[in-house]
């Protein structure tokens, strides 16, 4: 895929955005669904799933987002959104027709061509499933490019899951094979019980073609990294998008620097082989 | 939200010698500004008429020094929304708890006469002993700034910014000699940045009216100031005297001066 | 290569007194017993042979606060400062050591690259530089361990003391030698004696600056060291104030916030200096903090400076200027960090705890 640049004269200036949709999805999780103000926009901005973008609420600061929609669909930017702070609260407060800035996209995203014809193991523990689902929905829209996927969700209780309506759809769905564990259910509660790591007994897997990708809070890295290396999975085929505090994006405020890496242009997505040579990652 | 629509704010005093309060009327160039913005509708020092309560923000000065003022300031708390302390009594004890160092049935004898039981005097403690505070804006007197600061921050819904660091930083940022270095027993090290190195600025030791900064190294700070020839007392009452609640603190138990 | 030229040292002033007609001018000045890089309102403020400043020439390209943008909350409009910037008057920048010129070329390198910052940049174009060689050791430094005791760029003129009261001096750009037409007559093409007196000059800084610290072998040391309990040894009387990383002249890590007018419908970004020593450095959304603990990102700093720029940058981002250890209130010397360090290895190459 062509990635067609932004030429900025100043990489820092957030272009306006305006909220067009809004959807709840936890008590602390929205979906935000963003346009560009500015109509050029709307071709000009492409991304690779796994890359982030810089949200502006103007006279409160910047955080770093990553992008939540599939890049096959044009036009919008989704994130989904948990309230943590100042930022964040104040997203929540957004209504339709506001609008905020936004910059980027930044950092790698996953290696798509690199992941074309291979089988894939997706890993979410919780909001990591906000990043991932930008991928997951990439694969679904260019099915035949992709091997068998699996997606393993864990969630600490049921009223923590998101995207439930896509995940009934992906259920759905003959050549996408979903298991979702919750760390605890309630009365209503059908599903897996068990944190994440417990959905390996689930099934077997052919390890020569396959590929993990994870996203979670750091607990969830260190478990689910050990089952993947258990059941074989090569350290160059567990892509981790770790999350740090970016402040600028673009690799100069260092507040993202893991070992020599800066987790903004670098990353976020690394193997587990860089993770590795990477101190205090995961 | 007071009739006009606008948050209601009371500013309190407690023990201390007022002069946190003062620095809010000596904001001049920003006074008219915030009074557009919020409504006091108590601040005993600046109004001839107060109101009751409740309040949205609660400012509140000095430390507690007399059981009648647990009362009062656990009514204030009760009444608020949100409760900022302000100045090094309110935040830490300052000053005026340098008296818990002392007997307090002595003291008392000494200044009161033979009448002294009558006196309402108990061990200074700052507003968080007693009540749950929101905020703290430390320091002798409180910075305005920083007053400023946090009036913004509560109108617009964000967290007031305070430095998570000590003033030595601050200090370098702003290319001040290091007092230190000619031997004078500066706390800056240890103590909560947000003052803009205001006293090392002017070549004055910082005296720590700010309290610890987060995780302050004070074992580090008593060998720094030991080796430029403080003696034991001496550190100790550089930690103290300002923030005497500091003496509650597990982390001051444990240290050897 | 433009001909070099000598100048009588007190001529500094007549240059300094030109240069003031089209720049304003920046130098080491006295404050208290330190010297600071200061604004040169009277040239015989001008300090030339200084030891060190308390902070590094970087103050001058990035600011301690710098306003980026400003917003109009009522409006949604966004107007960033580069143009106030550009309408800056020139900046000349006196007597920078060879530390501190390395120093600006490696804040070259993070402000560059594919995402150009252009406010770093729009202050660097619009200054211009004279660095001075330093012929003898100071205090705290040890540039020459750290190489950093040449510059072959990064300079637009270049003095080194020599015989006869005078400087031999180098123009390293275009802009250097605009500057020296500005006061043309104290400036004297340079002959073959004068070629003398500098290498003569540079013979007497090859004997007398100090190779102290041998960073040799560096990058593994750190790497077999990263668990070693050296670090948290080092890190008891580290109070995490950040003075070292204030002083660096490598250092450039910012934190960045919006500051609301009181009116509440205007706001500024700003971004401040920032330290990796301080708690919240890495502290992420949600509470996780990737270096918790005090010694944590004492560690960190040093793995920085000394590896994760090796990485970068291919070199170390230590320019041996020495100001961290002048300036540390517990008196932490970079210097026997590194001989510590390497002494570790030295001791007990295989029996140590290293991972």
């Amino acid at each position: 895929m062509v990635q067609l640049q932004i030429k900025k004269e100043n990489v820092y200036v957030p272009d306006l955005a305006k909220l067009i949709k809004k959807r709840k999805m936890t008590e602390w999780e929205t979906l935000f669904t963003f346009e560009f103000v500015e109509g050029r926009m709307k071709d000009l901005f492409t991304y690779k799933p796994g890359q982030f973008v810089q949200l502006s609420m103007f006279g409160i600061g910047e955080a770093p987002f990553s992008i939540s929609s599939s890049p096959t669909k044009r036009g919008y930017l989704e994130l989904g959104i948990r309230k943590t702070g100042d930022v964040t609260n104040k997203i929540h407060e957004l209504e339709v027709g506001d609008v905020v800035g936004i910059r980027g996209p930044y950092g790698n995203g996953f290696p798509t061509e690199s992941l074309k014809g291979r089988d894939i193991l997706f890993v979410a523990g919780g909001i990591g499933l906000v990043p991932l689902r930008s991928l997951i929905n990439y694969v679904i829209d260019n099915r035949d490019d992709f091997g068998e996927v699996t997606i393993f969700y864990g969630t600490r209780s049921p009223d923590l899951l998101l995207f439930k309506d896509e995940l009934a759809a992906w259920e759905a769905l003959d050549d996408i094979d979903l298991h979702v564990t919750v760390d605890a259910g309630d009365d209503d509660w059908k599903g897996n019980v068990g944190v994440v790591t417990t959905l390996f007994k689930k099934k077997k897997f052919k390890t020569e073609n396959l590929s993990a990708v994870v996203c979670g809070p750091p607990i969830v890295y260190k478990f689910v990294v050990k089952e993947l290396l258990d059941i074989g999975v090569g350290k160059d085929q567990i892509l981790l998008s770790l999350e740090r505090k970016m402040k600028c994006g673009v690799g100069k405020c260092a507040h993202c620097q893991i070992g020599h890496k800066l987790t903004c242009i670098d990353g976020p997505v690394f193997t587990l082989f860089q993770v590795e040579q990477m101190q205090e990652a995961i | 939200m007071g009739n006009n629509g606008k948050p209601t704010v009371g500013i309190f005093g407690f023990t201390g010698c007022a002069g946190c309060q003062l620095n809010i009327l000596n904001l001049e160039d920003h006074l008219l500004d915030i009074i557009s913005l919020v409504d006091i509708t108590s601040w005993v020092m600046a109004k001839a008429e107060n109101d009751d309560g409740p309040w949205d923000v609660a400012f509140v000065e000095g430390s507690i020094a007399k059981s009648t003022d647990i009362e009062r300031l656990k009514k204030i708390r009760e009444k608020s929304g949100v409760l900022v302390a302000i100045g090094a009594c309110a935040t830490h004890g300052g000053l005026p708890a340098l008296r818990n160092l002392a007997d307090t049935d002595e003291w008392k004898k000494e200044v009161y006469g033979d009448d002294y039981e009558r006196i309402d005097a108990i061990d200074i403690k700052p507003v968080s002993h007693y009540v749950k505070v929101d905020y703290s804006l430390p320091g002798c007197p409180m910075d305005k700034a920083e007053f400023v600061e946090a009036v913004k921050a509560l109108l617009i819904g964000k967290t007031p910014y305070i430095p998570q660091y000590s003033v030595c930083g601050e200090c370098k940022a702003k290319e001040n000699v290091c007092l230190l270095k000619e031997g004078k027993f500066c706390m800056g090290p240890v103590v909560q940045a947000g003052c803009d190195a205001l006293c090392p600025t002017y070549g004055a030791a910082c005296e720590g009216c700010r309290g610890p900064a987060p995780e302050a190294n004070w074992a580090a700070e008593v060998e720094i100031l030991k080796k430029i020839g403080a003696t034991s007392e001496d550190v100790k009452r550089k930690f103290l005297k300002y923030c005497p609640s500091v003496a509650d603190m597990e982390e001051f138990k444990e240290l050897e001066f | 290569m433009s001909p070099p030229y000598v100048m009588k040292r007190t001529d500094i002033k007549k240059l300094v007194e030109a240069a003031s007609n089209e720049y304003d001018v920046f130098g080491p000045v006295k404050k208290r017993s330190k010297h600071v890089f200061g604004k040169i309102d009277n040239p015989d403020n001008l300090v030339m042979d200084y030891d060190s400043t308390i902070l590094s020439p970087r103050k001058y390209f990035q600011p301690q606060n710098e306003v980026m943008m400003s917003f109009d909350l009522e409006e949604n409009k966004v107007e960033d400062t580069l143009d106030e910037l550009r309408a800056m008057r020139p900046r000349l920048l006196m007597a920078v050591h060879s530390c501190d010129l390395n120093g600006i070329l490696h804040l070259d390198r993070v402000f560059g690259g594919e995402y150009t910052d252009k406010y770093y940049f729009a202050r660097r174009e619009k200054t211009t530089i004279v660095g001075i060689n330093c012929l003898d050791s100071c205090e705290y430094g040890f540039c020459r361990s750290m190489n950093t005791h040449h510059v072959v760029e990064g300079y637009d003129l270049f003095l080194t003391p020599i015989s006869g009261d005078r400087y031999y001096v180098q123009v390293g750009t275009a802009k250097g030698e605009h500057l020296v037409h500005m006061a043309r007559d104290i400036f004297q093409e340079a002959g073959p004696e004068d070629f003398g007196a500098f290498k003569a000059a540079l013979k007497h800084k090859n004997e007398s600056l100090p190779h102290e610290v041998d960073v040799e072998g560096i990058n593994e040391y750190l790497d077999l060291s990263f668990h070693h309990e050296f670090w948290d040894k080092m890190a008891e009387d580290c109070v995490n104030c950040g003075a070292c990383a204030m002083v660096c002249p490598t250092c450039y890590c910012y934190d960045v916030v919006d500051d609301l007018d009181l009116s509440l419908t205007s706001a500024d970004r700003t971004r401040k200096w920032d330290a990796c020593l301080f708690q919240e450095f890495a502290l992420v959304a949600g509470g996780h903090n990737f270096r918790e603990s005090p010694a944590a990102r004492f560690k960190y700093r040093f793995y920085h400076k000394m590896r994760g720029f090796a990485h970068d940058q291919g070199i170390l981002g230590c320019t041996g200027c020495g100001r961290c250890t002048a300036a540390c209130p517990s008196d932490i010397s970079i210097k026997d960090v590194l001989k510590e360090l390497s002494g570790i290895w030295e001791v007990a190459p295989t029996a140590q705890g290293g991972k």
